[in-house]
């Protein structure tokens, strides 16, 4: 029963999903233009009673589709249940008086305890099971959640005459099915209710629910002479189709500077150390059913790396006292924006990303003995990056991310990568993360990495995980005349061992991992930075701690 | 004038590059992008070890600090954390 990929019904399924996208995004809710809703009788939850869509004769019937392990369903079925049941039961009906009821339906056999959980965190009251989705199946959809609205209102025990009248895979908020639900007038009956008046004083019962989420993050790379760590906090909201996040993250470098002794005679051992501070903000905002815009921007200020922070000093060693010398202040910011379109409802996203980066950077001198003059390299830097992404799951068991980026900075060749993820679910509790990329430019930097992780599911709650990569490049190009800072070739190793708690608000994870790091020899014009670029053992840190409410 | 024609000539091959690898991997969406899975088949893809999350306990390899060692692993930034100017 497995879909497989197929070339032409690839491109016809494209063509259809854009019809199927026009066609939602269009989607009325006038009964002249709706469709028959399929007829069913669904079992209820831990009973045989048998749940049918005859029982909602008279009535307004919200379907929510849901399964335990679906992470949109969590959100939007508590939704639904407050800002739909529980706002009409209150309000005795829509405002022409006609009862609404929600019917949540569970489409997962498996693991009842998880769905048992779903429910209760969910606060559902009506659940019925459609083990298969064989109901879902006949609204033609790939994926949960998927709310449907039937009018039932012209419906009796006589006749079955329902209709659908909204239906989206995803969920938009309760505020276009309450447009739908407040729509929708019963035939002219002597008896019908007279509507919202009778209802008396009642408020809203409920609005969206806002969902919260920190992350609190630390990393440490630590070498017997260089020490880095890497502090970060975030804090983000989400309400309806509205996303917003800010980070800050704090960096810290220490080094135990050594001049290589016999082409650095002016330099001296000293220690080092710098701070980075960064900020960022952004916002992303669905833009109808399949579109997310998404804008970021950020600063910082300080030393992003501890290479540039080693040479920096270098260069302050040997011209701190001619004129000329500037004491370097780094500092940048970028601006970027997206857009992500869901093309395969649950299974297909596309990504265009681009960024536009300014960097004020720690420069480079020479001194030109024919002038007796210092010269500086430029510091000021523009990037212009474009990037398109795509994300599609393979089949039932594989996720698969490719990302292409172009990055154009100032004076130098075009930066070419590709990288691509692949998470494969070797079974219940097994795991399986690959990752690899390319990079190239101009006219000799090659760099390529893949690496492993592979993740078993202890419990649900608790997982244990056993990483790998190896990381290779051709070095950095370099263009000065004299002295070369360009980094030689490199090769690393790691591997690693993670540990992760999943809860209901809160999950942490920790991991370690020696790196090995092993460069190339220094070529003659590079050998001042012969202490900067030799072989290392670093041990890599890192422990993240996330909060949602 | 020459520059100018230079410069146009080698904005052009950036962005022909570009249009060729973004063409390419549209070959590859097509190919792949429209795997439909039926819902009940999607229990293990749902997994949050599965997504592909920026969540900061979702993250696997050292995002931050690796890259001030392996330049070529950085996927953003004005400089790619390349530790000098004068070299690219």
């Amino acid at each position: 029963m497995r879909s497989r990929p197929n070339t032409a019904a690839a491109t016809a399924c494209l063509l259809l999903s854009a019809a199927t996208v026009a066609l939602l995004v269009g989607a009325s809710s006038s009964r002249a233009q709706s469709s028959p809703a399929p007829d069913f009788a669904l079992p209820k939850r831990d009973s045989t009673e048998q749940v049918r869509l005859a029982d909602f004769a008279g009535e307004i019937v919200v379907l929510d589709f849901f399964a335990y392990w679906c992470g949109p369903c969590r959100k939007a079925s508590a939704e639904i249940e407050g800002g739909i049941q529980k706002f009409y039961a209150t309000k005795q009906g829509n405002p022409q008086g006609v009862p609404v009821r929600v019917l949540a339906i569970n489409i997962e056999r498996d693991n009842p305890k998880l769905t048992a959980k779903f429910i209760k965190d969910a606060g559902l009251e009506l659940v019925v099971n459609d083990f298969d989705a064989k109901l879902l199946e006949q609204f033609k959809v790939a994926g949960t959640p998927f709310i449907v609205v039937i009018d039932g209102t012209h419906a009796t025990k006589e006749k079955a005459d329902f209709r659908v009248l909204y239906q989206n895979e995803g969920f938009a908020g309760t505020k276009k099915l309450r447009e739908v639900i407040d729509g929708i007038k019963p035939p002219p009956k002597p008896s019908a209710k007279s509507g919202r008046a009778a209802n008396g004083v009642i408020e809203a019962a409920t609005g969206l629910p806002v969902i919260h989420q920190g992350d609190l993050s630390f990393e440490a790379m630590l070498a017997s002479d260089i020490q880095l760590t890497s502090t970060a906090l975030t804090y983000g909201q989400k309400h309806g189709a509205t996303e917003w996040k800010i980070d800050y993250t704090h960096n810290t470098i220490g080094e135990d500077y050594e001049p290589y002794g016999l082409f650095d005679f002016l330099g001296y051992s000293e220690r080092i150390n710098a701070n980075y501070n960064g900020g960022a903000a952004y916002v992303r905002q669905e833009l109808g059913r399949s579109l997310t815009w998404r804008l970021a921007g950020g600063g910082y200020d300080g030393f992003a790396d501890y290479r540039s922070l080693w040479l920096a000093n270098y260069y302050k060693q040997q011209f701190s006292f001619v004129p000329g010398y500037e004491t370097p202040h780094p500092s940048g910011y970028n601006v970027s924006t997206s857009l992500r379109w869901e093309y395969q409802p649950a299974t297909g996203f596309a990504e265009l990303w681009f960024l536009y980066a300014h960097d004020t950077i720690a420069p480079g001198y020479e001194f030109e003995p024919l002038l007796g003059e210092l010269l500086q390299a430029p510091d000021q830097l523009d990037t212009y990056s474009p990037a398109l992404k795509f994300e599609n799951i393979f089949t039932r068991r594989i996720r698969w991310l490719n990302e292409f980026q172009l990055v154009l900075t100032t004076g130098r060749e075009p930066r070419y990568a590709y990288r691509s993820s692949v998470n494969v679910a070797l079974g219940e509790r097994w795991v399986w993360r690959t990752s690899g990329g390319y990079t190239f430019e101009n006219p000799a930097l090659r760099a390529w990495y893949a690496g492993a992780t592979l993740e078993f599911e202890i419990t649900p709650r608790w997982l244990v995980n056993l990483s790998g990569l190896y990381y290779h490049d051709t070095g950095e190009i370099e263009n000065s005349a004299f002295i070369s800072t360009a980094a030689p070739g490199l090769q690393t190793w790691q591997v690693g061992l993670g540990l992760r708690y999943v809860g209901d608000v809160s999950s942490f994870s920790v991991s370690v991992a020696p790196i090995i790091a092993d460069y190339q020899p220094v070529e003659v014009g590079t050998r001042p930075f012969t202490n900067l670029y030799q072989d290392r053992n670093w041990l890599s840190v890192q422990a993240a701690w996330t909060v949602v409410f | 004038m020459k520059t100018e024609l230079r410069l146009r000539k080698r904005w052009g091959s950036i962005l022909h590059r570009f249009v060729l690898v973004s063409l390419g991997s549209l070959l590859i969406l097509s190919w792949t992008g429209c795997t439909a899975l039926r819902p009940s088949e999607q229990r293990l893809v749902a997994k949050p070890n599965m997504t592909f999350s920026d969540s900061a306990t979702l993250v696997y390899n050292s995002s931050r600090l690796f890259p001030q060692l392996a330049s070529g692993f950085a996927t953003a930034g004005g400089t790619q954390n390349s530790g000098c100017t004068s070299c690219r």
